[in-house]
């Protein structure tokens, strides 16, 4: 297998699979917190009860759920090191500035947290809101400064390469890098929006069951109202990033498009099986002119193809094409499904009927896919660069062997984790329900 | 001048760490060693209450310091991460078990589940703190070696010795004597104070032992650390403060106080000594030594570096003051929750 032969793959693998994981329960701890936040004003204005046992509730899984974002957390910021010394060499002091902010954010939270977590009988009530809000504002700001960290390999800015070093550092520039506002608002926006979906999935699934309607149904409300004004607003999001991409890396706009030859008034295409030998697209629909228009806000607009670039510096394009359909498609679609239940609960405001129900338990996962899919386009679109544009991934890798091992290792740990953290969050989750016997009813 | 101040603040939070993360750690590996039944509940609850709304926190001090490291000292961050490889993964995989199972041992009710997360926590709090140990051994023996050419050479030599993991054990024991007057301190019956400070006393014995060690497997790796101790009138101050407050330990451990104040100063003391003797260097190579001064990132870098460092500490302390206030100090008026 690649992995136990060639180091490369087997830190790219790594990597990708410790973020890929850290990234589920990073954008849980960006984002539960205002979820709980929110049940928890609702009690301390209304008094209800099950506002009170959904707070905690959600609280406890916040608790689970950062413990082991912590842990995955530390793993990376370790890894860095372990698996990229080249890169780290000469990015650690260009970048290093949204890393320290991003440490004191984190910090932050990690008292807030045991603030809100221990602090129930405590302090009084209003304070005690207060630190759970912390806990978010925190975990949000952390979120966005390691994103403007990623951004920054995507469009490098703030120092001169001279001869293979990094010379004349400013790093300021290089935290305020061209991409860092547009991924760090797309991240932020996708994270409400599968961590919308996702709880409010388990909550429509439990409503459907019967058990414990109030609470499920105050906690439905709250979760997808966020992740529905998310989804809602991730196409815009969407369509800016896509801009500054098309703009400052079009080799991984032409990757994301399987756009293979430079052309004026470029068609979008939808789906499609893209073949790098033979640079053409099969069974794709095209619309002409589209992605002229989306990249450039003009029909005409010349977009770059790959046919500009040298092959050895192509991403992987059917991954990348794949990926960014899959993440366009599912955005799309719960769009669709949150403005659908906007609507419902909003406007009509009327019972959620159990077709919609149904629908929004099917939904559960989609929006996590799509936030992954997403940062598939994003890291693999940016290959064969560790820096775009300045330094291959190659040359940055660890030259010790058995990093194959190394991966093993992780793949097994982490699938432990995932497991016992699925098992107390299922039984944290029932330990809350209280059957009533009638299903729920529209 | 930057380079001293941030230097002064990373070994500000390295003690942090050791004090506060160090008793974590040490509280975990007391609890592999539970030869009473009768107190096993207990101390358990006791360790859970009393680290629960710390625990988070606690472990925020290595993020600060490897981001500290790989910002403003790229070129030690890489030397580290490169020679130290291999413990450093072990660290990291006992950092997930300890830091996972330690919470979901708190949420969980189901008794089977929670034994296998004690001894998971238990056993993975003296594996990470004995490879943290190795790191550290590694790092100050001299034989990394960036420019060899073999990968036994690179990546296992610098730690692969006799030296390393005596470092590893003395760590862990001097953990366990944290731990212990920490929970001297939290104990609320004179049953427990008594459980914990013969854990204190056995701890002690222990870090004098592996201490001893260390300096007679530093003389077999021909690393004159002894010879280097005890030439350095710093370091011999050090050894004097750390008998003497032994000393006064013997008389005043069971007191809540005393045993904060003495048996991390015994600790620090410790460090302190070692750190008189390295200084300026942190990592000896096959080639010199790094220090902050030689590895330091641009100016710019560490003009920011600073920056946001004092901002952090601006924000950071007070609400850590906060936290511990509220837990520690704070006369608990209870708040009602209304219904």
């Amino acid at each position: 297998m690649d992995i136990f032969t060639d180091g490369l793959t087997a830190a790219r693998t790594t990597m990708g699979f410790s973020l890929g994981f850290h990234i589920i329960f990073a954008a849980i701890g960006m984002v539960m917190p205002f979820f709980m936040a929110t049940s928890h004003y609702f009690y301390l204005k209304t008094g209800y009860r099950s506002y009170l046992a959904l707070t905690r509730m959600w609280s406890k899984g916040v608790a689970i759920l950062f413990a082991t974002g912590a842990v995955s957390g530390t793993v990376l910021s370790f890894e860095l090191g372990l698996l990229w010394p080249g890169f780290m060499k000469h990015a650690g002091a260009i970048i290093g500035m949204p890393f320290s902010w991003e440490g004191t954010a984190f910090f932050l939270e990690a008292i807030a947290i045991g603030i809100f977590l221990y602090g129930w009988d405590k302090i009084p009530g209003w304070w005690h809101w207060a630190s759970g809000v912390m806990v978010g504002i925190s975990g949000l700001a952390s979120g966005i400064f390691v994103v403007a960290a990623n951004s920054w390999m995507n469009t490098p800015a703030g120092f001169d390469w001279v001869d293979g070093v990094a010379v004349n550092v400013d790093p300021i520039a290089a935290m305020f890098n061209k991409h860092w506002f547009q991924q760090a608002l797309h991240m932020t926006l996708a994270s409400f929006e599968a961590v919308g979906f996702v709880v409010a999935a388990i909550h429509a699934y439990l409503l459907l069951r019967g058990s414990s309607p109030r609470l499920n149904a105050q906690a439905l409300r709250i979760a997808l109202t966020f992740g529905a004004v998310a989804a809602l607003l991730q196409p815009l999001s969407g369509h800016l990033s896509a801009q500054k991409v098309a703009e400052n890396q079009p080799a991984k706009l032409a990757a994301m498009e399987s756009h293979f030859t430079t052309q004026k008034g470029a068609p979008l295409l939808i789906g499609g099986i893209p073949d790098e030998e033979t640079q053409t697209v099969r069974y794709g629909i095209e619309i002409p002119g589209a992605l002229s228009f989306l990249a450039f806000n003009d029909f005409q607009a010349e977009v770059k193809g790959l046919d500009q670039f040298p092959k050895a510096d192509w991403p992987k394009v059917a991954y990348v094409h794949f990926a960014f359909q899959i993440m366009v498609g599912i955005g799309t679609f719960l769009a669709l499904v949150g403005a659908l239940f906007l609507f419902k609960t909003y406007i009509r405001k009327g019972h959620w009927s159990r077709p919609l129900l149904w629908l929004i338990v099917s939904c559960g996962s989609l929006g996590f896919i799509a936030l992954e899919a997403g940062w598939i386009v994003t890291e693999l679109g940016r290959q064969p660069w560790i820096i775009y544009g300045i330094m291959r991934t190659s040359e940055a890798v660890s030259a010790i062997p058995g990093l194959g091992i190394h991966l093993v290792i992780f793949i097994f740990v982490y699938g432990f984790v995932a497991l016992f953290c699925l098992l107390l969050l299922y039984r944290l989750i029932r330990s809350y329900q209280k059957p009533q016997g009638t299903p729920y009813a529209s | 001048m930057l380079v001293d101040i941030i230097g002064i603040i990373s070994f500000v939070a390295l003690i942090l760490y050791i004090l506060f993360g160090g008793a974590d750690y040490g509280a975990g590996i007391l609890e592999l060693f539970r030869f009473h039944n009768n107190v096993k509940d207990e101390q358990e609850k006791l360790i859970t209450d009393s680290m629960g709304p710390v625990w988070e926190a606690n472990h925020i001090w290595l993020i600060l310091l490897i981001v500290i490291l790989f910002n403003g000292f790229p070129l030690m961050f890489v030397t580290i991460s490169n020679a130290l490889h291999i413990p450093l993964v072990a660290i990291l995989l006992g950092i997930i078990v300890r830091g996972v199972t330690f919470t979901y041992r708190h949420y969980d009710t189901d008794e089977r589940l929670n034994r296998f997360y004690t001894w998971s926590f238990a056993l993975s709090s003296l594996w990470t703190s004995i490879w943290l140990g190795v790191a550290v051994g590694g790092a100050v023996l001299g034989r990394i070696d960036p420019l060899a050419t073999t990968a036994y050479e690179l990546y296992v030599a610098p730690w692969d010795n006799a030296f390393s993991f005596a470092v590893g054990l003395f760590v862990s024991c001097l953990f366990a004597f944290l731990a212990s007057a920490y929970l001297i301190g939290e104990a609320e019956t004179l049953r427990m104070k008594k459980f914990f400070s013969r854990r204190a006393v056995a701890s002690n014995v222990a870090s004098i032992a592996t201490g001893g060690l260390v300096f007679l497997t530093a003389h077999w790796e021909n690393y004159p650390l002894a010879k280097e101790f005890f030439t350095n009138s710093h370091s011999m101050a050090m050894i004097g403060v750390a008998t003497v407050f032994t000393l006064l330990l013997v008389f005043f451990r069971m007191r809540k106080t005393a045993s904060r104040i003495l048996i991390p100063g015994i600790v620090m003391a410790i460090i302190l000594g070692f750190y008189f003797v390295h200084a300026p260097a942190i990592v000896s190579t096959k080639q010199g030594y790094l220090t902050l001064a030689n590895t330091a990132a641009p100016e710019a870098t560490l003009r920011q570096l600073l920056i946001a460092l004092l901002v952090g500490l601006v924000l950071v302390l007070p609400s850590l003051g906060l936290l511990i206030w509220i837990f520690k100090f704070r006369k608990t008026a209870t708040y009602r929750i209304k219904s």
